[in-house]
């Protein structure tokens, strides 16, 4: 059982804990769920964290942490028992101006299939597809295609919304 | 602009200052998973632990009691040696998936992950197949021979019918834990990895 938490790995997890949140909300639909992944998440990162080596940004190392944890959660969301979050670890950022705006966002990006969802968030993070393609163990190429299709699905899919 | 490009520029504008998590609320989440991961393993292993052991239990219990009767003996033999391997493998098979240590798995591409997960877990579920099919037909027989042998007068071969009986509650009785186990267990996360693997490969 750890005693203490290095004090680095607490910055930049305060910093970037958005994208646990993020992906949490676009792969889990109840709060109970979403709550536990996050947890999960976190404590994932923490063991990983003596393999991170400085020579990936810490988000780009992040997505791919939180993004294997919650593919693979299935098995666990409904046995492992999670422990309710302080209040304001509900709040996503700047949620008070674009609440509206990034909900319907989220809530596209949940209707896509499971690798879609994963493309599209590390798109919207401003990633290259060669970027993608190293956190999701895509070609390059195959990144392009996808989004160029994940384009067509997200218009569909906005305009449905709007109607 | 599209409605991604769209999202985009919406998306770059929301990085504002995120929810922070304060030393002990982290060390308290790091504590309550860790506990929880270890509980989980550990859950498994002292259940099938803890079924060896009463089988050894029984078995060389049988044997001392009964030295004198060649049956008796013969059987609790054969059960001890039957078991032996799997105890082994068992062992084995459990550290592999209970260590819970760090294997760099966690921190490679998304599908090499899936990957790798399936591959564990696909590897478990074909010895757990394997010991359920030949063990619990095994353990069943000599289990029921042992009881007729011991408590019912003229021994298993005066009671044929009551033997059979006996084996195939026992056998429907297993068969129905194992595939209720294996669906929850297995066939589910199972199926869940094959279809992101799926989407992976389309257009590979």
């Amino acid at each position: 059982m750890p005693n203490d938490i290095d004090s680095t790995f607490l910055a930049l997890i305060n910093e970037n804990l958005g994208i646990a949140h993020k992906i949490a909300r676009v792969y889990f639909d109840d709060p109970t769920s979403r709550e536990d992944v996050v947890q999960e998440m976190i404590f994932q990162l923490w063991r990983s964290y003596p393999s991170f080596n400085n020579l990936s940004k810490f988000s780009t190392w992040m997505y791919r942490v939180c993004l294997n944890t919650a593919l693979t959660h299935f098995s666990k969301s409904k046995r492992i028992p999670s422990e309710p979050l302080a209040d304001h670890h509900y709040n996503l950022p700047d949620a008070e101006n674009t609440r509206d705006d990034v909900d319907a966002m989220l809530t596209a990006i949940s209707s896509l299939s499971k690798i879609n969802r994963a493309i599209v968030l590390l798109y919207l993070e401003g990633m290259s597809h060669q970027e993608i393609g190293t956190v999701t163990g895509l070609s390059q190429k195959n990144v392009g295609v996808r989004l160029f299709r994940i384009r067509k699905e997200l218009a569909e899919i906005l305009n449905r919304q709007n109607q | 602009m599209d409605a991604l490009d769209e999202m985009k520029e919406k998306w770059s504008g929301r990085r504002g200052s995120s929810p922070a998590y304060s030393s002990p609320d982290l060390l308290d989440v790091i504590r309550k998973r860790t506990r929880q991961h270890t509980l989980e393993s550990m859950k498994y292993f002292w259940a099938s632990f803890t079924y060896q052991i009463i089988v050894y239990a029984l078995y060389g219990h049988v044997l001392v009691k009964y030295f004198h009767d060649p049956m008796v003996m013969i059987i609790s033999s054969l059960g001890i040696v039957a078991y032996l391997p799997f105890t082994h493998m068992l062992m084995r098979k459990f550290k592999q998936l209970a260590l819970n240590k760090p294997d760099g798995s966690d921190v490679s591409p998304v599908f090499n992950f899936v990957e790798h997960k399936r591959k564990v877990l696909q590897s478990f579920f074909r010895f757990k197949r394997r010991y359920e099919l030949f063990l619990v037909p095994v353990s069943t027989l000599f289990g029921t021979l042992l009881v007729f042998q011991i408590y019912v007068p003229g021994g298993p071969f005066a009671n044929l019918n009551g033997v059979w009986i006996t084996i195939a509650i026992t056998l429907i009785a297993c068969f129905v834990a194992i595939r209720k186990e294996n669906a929850k267990g297995f066939h589910t996360p199972l199926a869940e990895l094959d279809k992101l693997l799926t989407e992976f490969n389309e257009d590979r």
